[in-house]
């Protein structure tokens, strides 16, 4: 909201007429998304300081710093930040790169082929579930494509059980999503590449740039900005991601998949521990609340 | 003063809006309610029904016939079929009792009824049922689900998993399909011959490595087979000499690819119809699945092609099966328990129901009664054979309220003996910890 206050004849922090009449018009809807976003935020956190299970209604008792205490020295709960931290450095860095080299690539074609651009934003349209159950057939330990491919190329003399090994259930889920979100990244370099003056990079060619220094001193520095803003923005998506990797491995084998949001998943759906899933769920608004800052602090800065 | 009349023109709106918005809202339950005190007596009751029946190939169609039959024969009870997958069903049932949604009836397996019973979710069926119809089923499915001495669940389709095996495949791979493995080292024997012996694309046993609660009901009886005990009740004794061996044995046919890992159980049966199963651990009603899977194959195929014997024992040939049978339960919530009640009984010892699904699917009959009525039941040699070798093994697993999270910490440690090259000894100990955890 940016009401401002103003001065009304002479009287500092006074409100003009037409703020308050402005204020009071947003109010209801204010009330309303305060309730629907503040609420369950709220109530997360007092849970937090509950031991609630679903299953153990008459065992619900106020414990303050447990569910906390437990989390600092549960083995899990870390092995979760580690996984999420893994997979979101992987997945970003990757869709990233490639990201940019899609766009570079097909910025150099003719304008012919421009509906390429449309072709290839198709995965990042496909709905995350959808997403999961393709590549969770594609890399099936018995009818995978993937085996069959790399063992028709003798890279591999078995089928791998890709979601049931505990090294390659992680590069399996990292896979699905650059093939899920690169698009992304393409669609917004694509933006900015056709933001680059034209006379900026003829100049260059007349100095005689080579391509490479071209890139660097010139494309990349334009992109600079879309990269920090897009990071951030994809750091907090993957930070939350759950649909893939809940459809590929549901978080296993054992905890190797398992991510924050997994996590805070399976204590609260499959175990029913509301308490500590809520405490869980509580350190990760914050978390990501610190991202968000970067991202927003970023979207400010004048690249 | 033209700007304080805008101001209390503008804060009118407001109050006349929202309180516009109010009203409308209890105009609409007004409007509800009114008519709905009048529709008990005269208009049809709506009843919503979860299950993961209808969500199956093999039962879909034949489930939804007798939940038609039974809204012909009583015109004011309307079904609401809501679809849950099996693997979903205690999760999404939690969520919707927490949510103030319980649907009126479900199908439920016997951890989740205690479960939800723990929860207060559930109506006792003592006071539920028929004298009549409690008194035909069998007492002992009755008592199955128990808790703090009241009865929750209703019988429906007893389904443990029993031991059947694939003739031919047996045949082909130099086995005797007359004398199938008895205990569980002729089995492990059995499943080396046949890799050696029948094409790559067959798959030696049906085994659920999941971590999820059927996975350990799936898992039990081969313990029990290495005769580890790892939960008794309040008794958690998981690093024993016996587990070691269970675990070893697990690591070992998973590594050899006697069986395929992380899979459900539910998805070996495709391969069951297509011949490539040589060892199914599954329900009697197998045969209807694979029917519906492979139309080609009929019943009479089936009987000729698959035997059953009781599960892989022990060296001295104790064998045992664990129970999963198909419940229903009445929620405490639900406004119509006597169309609940009526459903309930209807599906499972209505006449229709009996010859259109427990019979065609395989399942044994919850009823006592049911076999003299519907005599093509007891002719029916997986099901006889069902009756004679697996329902005597069952053996009770460690239901309570914390059995989902002590399932869970269970079978995860399970897939680290499968999916790791951990030493066992390490896996066992610290599970033994987390189990202990998540009981308390």
């Amino acid at each position: 909201m940016s009401t401002k206050l103003t001065k009304n004849n002479g009287r500092e922090g006074r409100w003009s007429a037409s703020s308050k009449l402005a204020a009071m018009l947003i109010a209801p809807s204010l009330l309303v998304m305060g309730m629907i976003i503040l609420y369950p935020l709220i109530h997360a956190v007092w849970l937090s300081f509950f031991n609630y299970k679903l299953t153990r209604p008459d065992d619900i008792a106020f414990t303050l710093t447990k569910n906390y205490l437990r989390m600092v020295q549960d083995e899990t709960f870390w092995l979760a930040v580690k996984n999420t931290l893994i997979f979101t450095l992987f997945t970003v860095i990757i869709s990233l790169v490639l990201g940019m080299i899609m766009a570079i690539a097909i910025d150099q074609l003719p304008k012919r082929f421009s509906g390429l651009r449309g072709f290839i934003l198709v995965p990042w349209v496909v709905p995350g579930i959808v997403v999961g159950y393709l590549f969770m057939y594609m890399f099936d330990v018995e009818v995978g494509v993937v085996n069959f491919i790399l063992q028709k190329f003798q890279i591999i003399q078995e089928f791998l059980p890709w979601l049931m090994n505990d090294k390659l259930s992680m590069i399996a889920i990292i896979i699905a999503h650059i093939w899920n979100q690169t698009p992304f990244y393409m669609l917004m370099f694509s933006a900015g590449l056709m933001a680059i003056p034209e006379d900026v990079k003829e100049a260059a060619y007349v100095e005689g740039a080579s391509r490479w220094q071209e890139f660097w001193h010139i494309t990349f520095p334009y992109l600079k900005g879309i990269v920090a803003i897009t990071s951030l923005l994809m750091v907090i998506r993957n930070f939350n991601n759950f649909p893939i990797i809940f459809t590929m491995t549901g978080g296993g084998p054992v905890y190797s998949t398992t991510t924050s949001v997994i996590y805070i998943y399976r204590l609260a759906f499959e175990q029913y521990e509301m308490g500590y899933a809520s405490a869980v769920g509580a350190v990760w608004v914050i978390v990501l609340l610190i991202v968000s800052i970067f991202y927003i602090k970023a979207l400010q800065k004048d690249f | 003063m033209k700007k304080n009349f805008l101001n209390v023109i503008a804060l009118l709106m407001v109050i006349v809006f929202s309180l516009t918005l109010f009203g409308c809202d209890q105009k609409a339950t007004e409007v509800k309610e009114e008519p709905k005190k009048e529709a008990k007596k005269e208009e049809p009751v709506t009843i919503t029904w979860v299950n993961w029946v209808s969500t199956e190939e093999g039962t879909r169609d034949k489930i939804k016939s007798v939940v038609d039959q039974f809204e012909k024969d009583n015109p004011n009870i309307k079904v609401d079929i809501k679809p849950v997958p099996v693997s979903d069903i205690q999760n999404q049932l939690t969520i919707m009792v927490t949510g103030k949604n319980a649907p009126d009836i479900s199908q439920v397996h016997p951890d989740d009824v205690i479960a939800l019973a723990a929860m207060g979710a559930l109506e006792p069926v003592d006071e539920l049922l028929s004298a009549d119809f409690k008194a035909d089923l069998h007492q002992s499915l009755l008592d199955l689900t128990t808790f703090e001495g009241t009865r929750y669940g209703i019988p429906w389709a007893p389904a443990g998993p029993g031991f059947l095996y694939n003739k031919k495949l047996m045949e082909q791979a130099g086995l005797d399909p007359k004398n199938p493995p008895n205990t569980i080292y002729e089995f492990t024997e059995a499943l080396e011959i046949a890799k050696k012996n029948l094409p790559k694309d067959v798959i030696g046993f049906q085994l659920d490595t999941t971590i999820r609660t059927i996975g350990l009901q799936h898992e039990w009886p081969f313990m029990r087979a290495f005769g580890a005990l790892p939960i008794d009740g309040n008794n958690i004794d998981i690093d024993t000499p016996e587990m070691k061996e269970y675990a070893e044995w697990l690591r070992t046919v998973v590594k050899n690819g006697y069986t395929l890992p992380g899979k459900k159980y539910g998805e070996f049966r495709p391969m069951a119809a297509q011949g490539r199963l040589l060892f199914a651990f599954d329900g009697s009603y197998l045969r209807g699945i694979v029917t519906s899977l492979n139309t080609e194959i009929t019943d009479q195929i089936f009987n000729e092609t698959w035997g059953v014997a009781s599960l892989p024992g022990t060296k001295d040939g104790k064998h045992y099966a664990s129970p999963d049978d198909h419940f229903l339960v009445a929620f405490k919530d639900s406004e119509n328990k006597e169309a609940v009640a009526k459903f309930a009984e209807y599906l499972v010892n209505s006449d229709y129901s009996l010859k259109n699904y427990i019979n065609p699917v395989g399942f044994v009959p919850a009823t006592k009664s049911a076999i003299q009525r519907v005599p093509e039941i007891s002719q029916d040699p997986i099901r006889s054979a069902f009756i004679e070798k697996i329902v005597p093994t069952v053996v009770p697993l460690p239901y309570g309220p914390n059995y989902s999270s002590v399932a869970t910490a269970f079978m995860a440690g399970m897939q680290e003996v499968i999916t790791t090259d951990k030493p066992i000894d390490e896996i066992l100990s610290k599970l033994q910890t987390k189990v202990e955890e998540a009981s308390k």
